[in-house]
């Protein structure tokens, strides 16, 4: 392009973006330009010709309508919907759910042993078995029958076994006693006999320091008194 | 260039009302469709693309912070909707103008037909005008084409074209004058001079 004019201000004059200012200079410059002219006038065709183009009519309509509604709203507890707070209503139901359940034939229950939680439901009772009472009553009865005898006859066991056992030690009691005694028996004869013979030697002797004591100490004292 | 309108009645769909978002649908339907279809150049596939197109707004709505800013979304959301057409239509070899057709071929076809030479004035009208219009147009590189429709027919200013293709804006009016020049040529080489543009006018 040999004028100062760029193609975008060409474009832009040519759709009518261009400032007035530029507007003015470039229209200023356009009698002058036989080449802008020209360009003009090619895009004018251009432009022109695409008008010759015509888009069909669209014949139809498009129309949405509203998402049916899925089969869970006809569940809908009146204060909570299931779409806009899905959480509370199927925490709702599920507590409706055992309710009801609780009501017909709920069973719960805890095993310590396999530490495991048990719930069980059902429709109908199980039948119970029948408790036969008299039987075991009977029963009963004679484990304690048989209990009592055990009983006594540990008692009568152990009363023989300690007569037994008292009876043995009181014989060999008695015969200590009687060695004791026979013991006794003798060491007092050896004893005596032993006193007799010391007794003579021993006699004889305080009779003797008996009479010098009298003898030379006593009577002259007894003397004096009478000669007093 | 957001309407009123469409925020009025963008609020009252977001708001429950279906109906609002018919009335918007049918507001934009018939621009959407000849912007598809000048893109696509296909009726049907125009058809598809414009319901494609309202499903996603339908779908995404309520995504839009602004609705000031509905109009220059839809845009966007046609253009991207034509482009990934173009795209899978290509794979499927479906698009009629991926058949190359030239001035030349067409001629030769309906001077077969007719059994003479045909004269100029004949050659530019064994077709209508307007469909000669469409395969000149048809040739044109994508980004020339697409930036002839937004000026030529939606009448958007550069800026907004420049904002919806995400290019510069005097990527934009290069591309627009380039293509506009190579229009010109690909006419002259069909015999169709301004006389006859005004003559059809």
């Amino acid at each position: 392009m040999s004028c100062n004019y760029s193609k975008e201000t060409i474009i832009d004059y040519f759709y009518q973006e261009l400032s007035e200012a530029d507007k003015q200079a470039f229209e200023e410059h356009l009698p002058g330009c036989e080449e802008c002219r020209a360009l003009l006038e090619e895009l004018q065709t251009a432009s022109h010709s695409l008008k010759v183009w015509k888009a069909p009519e669209l014949h139809i309509k498009y129309v949405f309508t509203r998402e049916r509604e899925p089969w869970y709203s006809r569940f809908t507890v009146p204060v909570f919907s299931i779409r806009r707070h899905p959480v509370l209503a199927s925490a709702g139901s599920i507590a409706a759910c055992f309710l009801i359940l609780s009501l017909v034939n709920f069973k719960m229950g805890y095993n310590r042993e396999t530490r495991d939680f048990i719930i069980s439901t059902s429709m109908f009772q199980k039948p119970q078995p029948q408790i036969d009472y008299t039987a075991i009553t009977e029963k009963l009865e004679s484990v304690q029958r048989q209990n009592i005898e055990l009983m006594t006859q540990i008692l009568e066991e152990y009363d023989v076994h300690q007569y037994q056992q008292t009876s043995a030690m009181m014989a060999e009691l008695v015969q200590n006693w009687q060695l004791q005694r026979q013991m006794d028996i003798d060491a007092i004869s050896t004893s005596f006999s032993t006193l007799q013979e010391m007794t003579g030697e021993e006699l004889n002797k305080n009779m003797a320091a008996t009479v010098q004591l009298i003898e030379t100490v006593l009577l002259p004292v007894k003397f004096e008194q009478v000669k007093k | 260039m957001a309407n009123v309108d469409d925020v009025v009645l963008i609020r009252n769909f977001l708001d429950g009302d279906v109906g609002s978002f018919n009335r918007l649908a049918w507001r934009w339907q018939e621009r959407l469709f000849r912007f598809a279809y000048r893109y696509l150049m296909d009726e049907e596939d125009a058809k598809e693309t414009v319901q494609a197109v309202l499903i996603k707004v339908y779908k995404y709505l309520k995504k839009l912070k602004d609705p000031e800013k509905f109009s220059s979304w839809i845009y966007q959301i046609t253009i991207n909707q034509c482009r990934d057409f173009r795209k899978s239509a290509k794979k499927n070899q479906m698009h009629p103008f991926t058949e190359e057709l030239t001035a030349e071929s067409v001629d030769a076809a309906y001077q077969s037909t007719v059994g003479r030479q045909l004269t100029p004035t004949e050659s530019a009208h064994r077709k209508s005008l307007g469909e000669l219009i469409q395969m000149t147009l048809a040739r044109l590189p994508e980004e020339q084409r697409i930036v002839i429709i937004m000026k030529e027919y939606e009448g958007f200013k550069f800026a907004e074209i420049a904002e919806l293709l995400n290019v510069p804006i005097n990527t934009v009016k290069s591309r627009l004058y380039n293509g506009l020049m190579h229009m010109q040529k690909l006419l002259k080489q069909l015999n169709i001079d301004k006389e006859v543009i005004y003559d059809e006018l």
